[in-house]
């Protein structure tokens, strides 16, 4: 009963922060991404609200959860609504995978930073992501809007393009590692003394190109083109409905797939890689924090990474995307799985 | 003049009795009975003169047959230009199989004249909506416009509150459209055949305007394509009709907002042109307008950059383009006073000096701005989404430019070195070195291209006006000194500018094409009928068969690369 | 048991995202009016009253490709899982299972179904 007790208490303690992190930190991604996006531009960016507008996601949300409730004539009103839970629900539950850290003990009791850490862990991240497209395309029909329409019809397609991409690069990983879960992952890789990026850089690049399509980031944002399509699928949606989608597009997946980037391929919390000799860590000094800040810097480095590309390059057509995956990212994804099964046996000395 | 001589029609003459050919200095007439018109046009097409520049007509109630129509052509190849005119009572064989920009033209005059024309395929009108029952450009419309419609205010709607004092105006309107109207005029604009019809505009970020195109779907492919514009007409051409020549110059500058200096010289040297009095404007003057207007073309063309950019997604870029558009207009706002609506010109010179340290200011920007835009060609020209986006897209083949009666860096994009600037120099234009650039494929990229190189040869000539104006006194006159200010009076003020019985077209390079005024004069000091050639209307007719069979993604960029302002095609 | 949480987690999840939802509808003003739902095409009449018609999308044999491809790739995760353990077996069942893969995808690619799908006889 006890344990049972104490199971449930961490459980609930991992949910609390795993929402803190994500909607908390989704919530100020909008304001980094701004600044970011304002100094790319030379302009200060947000500076009203509170000192360097760090107060601005908080107005912004205010405003956002005061607007008020419409809904387009002759749209379906349950789908309409059911697009969002759709959007919201697995994009954040895809965090229950993600390893933060090493396992440690407190107050005697030992715990792993990962909310579930099931062996087919890997397998849940893709069955989650590919719920998004429901979402989108619900989104879009429910509305009764052409330009929703359209809008979600684009999602699908790249959708349908890049879920068999994503899925072949990871496969590279998973056969050094052995393991579809996310938290053995990383620990081969500081067992095996190798981030597997050294190994797998097809597999990386075309992994980054596949998150920053199923993300709708630049040069994948067709989806909702402003200039073509005003904001796509959401374009019906008001108020805090409409803040939540890109939220959830740009922020919490960005970040869980970057998550997930790093776990596979940047050895998660483990410090900097010399291959096959060991780690060096200049953040020593931090002591048990060390992995975890090194799993942050990871983490932050990809987004800002996605973010300098979102605002520096142009967008790409919708067929230019879909022909990219299937006659470019997909053929490489099958060289990549056969010389990772020729070169694996190197690794597992 | 760049107008064709009497004896390059020797041999029309003999194929066509009733053929009169009237020169003047101003203009080259073929008179020729509406019966013959459609051989003579082609006739003419063969000859060369295949550039459509302008068509409409002119009324005169009191004269039977009333109307006078007119057609200007161009020869590139002899750049020399031509008007052929005939008389009607309302009917006009259509040229539309001759040049498609004719049908555009044609359905403009129908709407504004009630002219109709015998085998046009889609005769509906241009400007006003569907149900419209007048003809607003016909002597007998009144300025005001018929009042027959009841609007009441807003207040009066809601709260019934009656309106006392000044605010209890007269609440009788011209008719405004319904949303019935609207739909009837939608109906009849597209026959729909494919899945669906999108609204793309009038309120869109994408169309750069109020422009409202009808997109017949299958799919995201267009299967046809079709602009209904009209929504920021103001009777531009009516509102010449009844002001004096120096007044209707601030209407110039909110044509084209973007452009409005070069918009305001193409009408300063036309009235000029038109009281002969083109070589009294004083040196300083016409290099001060040029460098004016070389400024105002770098300004609308980083606009264009700027928007484009943000069409295909490179948000980037328009905040670039936007920093040093907003330098060049503190420029422009230092020495004219304005930013948006300028009206710097004047009919014999310029409003008022340069002021101190404007040169020294001009040339630190032509230093630093190469640099600028060799930064932004770096990020955009040779990226890989850039080309697959530009490179095939909304190709314009040569023959095109000719039958859409295309002008401005379009044609240019498309291989044809039409620039007024070289073929009909004004101001001082036939003193500096400048080159014209052309594209080779036609495409959105060779328009990308173009326009940037003409940014490069803007600065080119910029500096030579310069190093001209710094070598000037400074007390060197700015405005012409009428030789007898009892025959002719130039003021600034605005007021009373008399101008002899007679017509001219002439026309100036906008950074959009060709912006050319007829002014047709009957002595005194308001115009008869001034017909403003928009370069704007006349590039967007070859949109909808550019957007045949393509993708709404393709959309913004054909429709950014050609550059279209409302203000400028609506009039 | 390894679940627990994540049903916990859902079902948080599923509770902040119903409460998004009605957010507004709790917070918000009501101020209705005539043509406030109407919906957005450029602020001008609809020519089709309703979106929800037939679209004609370019990616339907790519659909049919991506299921395809995914029950394979649904095949290929155990063999990568076990791959350490099968030897020089395993590489040459798996690779002859790749090569066929591989064919099939130069199949499709030559029969043009990896291109966007223009309808080219369209109604006319």
């Amino acid at each position: 009963m006890e344990s049972l007790f104490v199971q449930l208490l961490v459980i609930g303690i991992k949910i609390l922060v795993i929402l803190g992190v994500v909607l908390g930190l989704g919530a100020y991604l909008t304001l980094v991404e701004r600044k970011v996006a304002a100094h790319i531009q030379r302009r200060p960016g947000p500076m009203v609200v509170g000192w360097h507008g760090l107060l601005q996601p908080l107005a912004d949300g205010l405003k956002l959860i005061t607007k008020e409730d419409i809904f387009p004539r002759a749209g379906n009103r349950f789908l309409y609504n059911l697009a969002l839970v759709l959007a919201l629900v697995p994009a954040v539950l895809v965090f229950a995978v993600v390893p933060f850290g090493p396992e440690f003990e407190v107050f005697g009791v030992k715990v792993k930073p990962i909310l579930t850490d099931v062996n087919v862990g890997l397998l849940l991240v893709f069955a989650l992501g590919s719920m998004a497209v429901y979402a989108i395309a619900l989104a879009g029909w429910a509305s009764n809007s052409k330009y929703a329409l359209i809008g979600s019809m684009r999602k699908a397609g790249i959708i349908v393009s890049y879920e068999v991409v994503i899925t072949f690069a990871v496969m590279g990983p998973v056969i050094l590692a052995g393991t579809l879960s996310t938290y053995e992952i990383v620990q081969q890789q500081i067992n095996q003394k190798l981030w597997y990026i050294w190994l797998q850089p097809i597999a990386f690049v075309v992994y980054m190109f596949a998150m920053l399509a199923e993300t709708g980031r630049v040069p994948f944002d067709i989806q909702e083109a402003e200039a073509e399509l005003v904001t796509g699928f959401t374009v019906e949606y008001g108020g805090i409905k409409f803040g939540l989608f890109p939220l959830v597009e740009w922020y919490v997946e960005v970040l869980s797939l970057s998550a997930i980037a790093v776990v596979l391929f940047l050895g998660g919390w483990s410090p900097i890689n010399i291959p096959f000799l060991g780690f060096i860590d200049p953040l020593f000094f931090l002591g048990p924090l060390s992995p975890f800040v090194w799993f942050i810097l990871k983490v932050a480095l990809l987004f800002l990474f996605v973010l300098w590309l979102h605002w520096t390059l142009p967008r790409y057509r919708i067929d230019q995307i879909t022909e990219t995956a299937w006659k470019v990212m997909l053929p490489l994804t099958f060289v990549n799985l056969v010389l990772t099964a020729v070169l694996a046996p190197i690794v597992w000395r | 003049m760049p107008w064709a001589k009497e004896e390059d029609f020797l041999e029309l003459k003999k194929k066509f009795k009733d053929l009169q050919i009237e020169v003047k200095p101003t203009i080259t007439n073929l008179h020729i009975p509406k019966h013959e018109l459609i051989e003579l046009l082609k006739e003419l097409k063969q000859m060369g003169y295949k550039l459509f520049i302008d068509h409409s007509v002119v009324d005169f109630p009191d004269r039977s047959p009333r109307f006078q129509a007119f057609y200007i052509l161009y020869n590139v190849d002899e750049r020399k230009r031509v008007v052929v005119k005939t008389w009607t009572d309302g009917t006009l064989p259509s040229i539309e199989k001759l040049w498609f920009a004719g049908k555009w033209a044609e359905r403009e005059c129908y709407d504004m004249f009630g002219i109709q024309y015998e085998g046009h395929e889609n005769l509906v009108r241009a400007f006003m909506w569907e149900t419209y029952q007048y003809h607003p450009l016909r002597k007998d419309f009144p300025l005001e416009g018929y009042a027959n419609e009841y609007l009441p205010s807003l207040n009066e709607v809601m709260w019934g509150e009656n309106l006392q004092g000044l605010m209890n105006y007269d609440r009788m309107h011209t008719p405004v459209p319904t949303l019935e109207d609207l739909e009837i005029t939608e109906k009849r604009r597209l026959k729909k055949k494919a899945q669906l019809v999108l609204n793309w505009g009038p309120l869109h970020p994408g169309t750069h305007g109020t422009m409202w195109f009808l997109f017949d779907l299958e799919g995201e492919r267009v299967v046809q394509c079709d602009v209904i514009l009209g929504q920021l007409h103001r009777g531009m051409e009516k509102l010449a009709e009844n002001e004096m020549y120096n007044q209707f110059l601030v209407y110039t500058d909110r044509m084209d907002y973007i452009s409005a200096l070069c918009s305001n010289q193409a009408w300063v040297v036309a009235v000029e042109r038109l009281l002969g009095i083109e070589d009294l404007v004083p040196e300083k003057a016409k290099y001060m307008r040029t460098m004016m207007s070389e400024l105002q073309r770098i300004n609308s063309h980083l606009l264009w950059l700027g928007t484009y950019a943000l069409d295909i997604g490179a948000l980037t870029i328009f905040l670039y383009a936007f920093k040093e558009r907003e330098k060049l207009m503190d420029i422009i706002e230092g020495i004219t006073g304005a930013r948006l609506t300028i009206s710097y010109p004047r009919v014999g010179g310029v409003r008022m000096d340069l002021p101190e340290g404007a040169l020294e200011v001009i040339k630190a920007f032509v230093k630093r701005f190469p640099k600028e835009l060799k930064d932004w060609e770096t990020i955009l020209s040779r990226n890989r989404v850039w080309l697959r986006r530009n490179v095939g897209v909304g190709i314009i083949q040569k023959e095109d430019v000719y039958f859409y009666g295309l002008t401005g860096a379009v044609a240019r994009g498309s291989g044809v070195p039409y620039d007024i600037r070289k073929f009909e120099p004004y101001d001082a234009y036939p003193w500096v070195e400048f080159d014209v650039p052309v594209g080779e494929n036609g495409d959105v990229y060779d328009r990308y291209l173009v326009r940037l190189e003409e940014m490069r040869q803007s600065l080119r000539i910029i500096e030579q006006c310069v190093s001209k104006l710094e070598k000037m006194p400074k007390s060197a006159p700015f405005f012409a000194e009428s030789p007898d200010p009892k025959k002719l009076k130039l003021p600034l003020d605005g007021i009373g500018l008399k101008v002899p019985e007679g017509e001219i077209y002439s026309s100036g390079e906008n950074p959009r094409g060709e912006l050319g005024f007829y002014i047709y004069s009957t002595g005194g000091v308001k115009p008869y009928r001034v017909k403003i050639r928009p370069g704007s209307m006349y590039n967007l007719c070859v949109y909808p068969k550019l957007m045949k069979d393509r993708v709404i993604a393709d959309a913004v960029a054909v429709l950014a690369s050609l550059d279209p302002v409302v203000g400028e095609i609506d009039r | 048991m390894d679940y627990l949480g994540f049903v916990i987690f859902g079902f948080v999840m599923l509770g902040i995202a119903l409460l998004m939802v009605f957010l507004n509808y709790l917070l918000g003003p009501k101020a209705p009016s005539a043509l406030k739902d109407y919906p957005y095409e450029c602020g001008v009449p609809l020519y089709d009253k309703s979106a929800q018609a037939t679209f004609h999308q370019g990616y339907y044999l790519l659909g049919l490709l991506l299921l395809l491809f995914d029950i394979e790739a649904a095949f290929l995760f155990p063999w990568t899982v076990v791959y350490r353990y099968l030897g020089v077996f395993g590489f040459v069942e798996m690779f002859l299972f790749i090569f066929i893969l591989i064919y099939g995808l130069l199949y499709a690619w030559r029969k043009g179904a990896l291109d966007w799908q223009f309808e080219e006889e369209y109604i006319d």
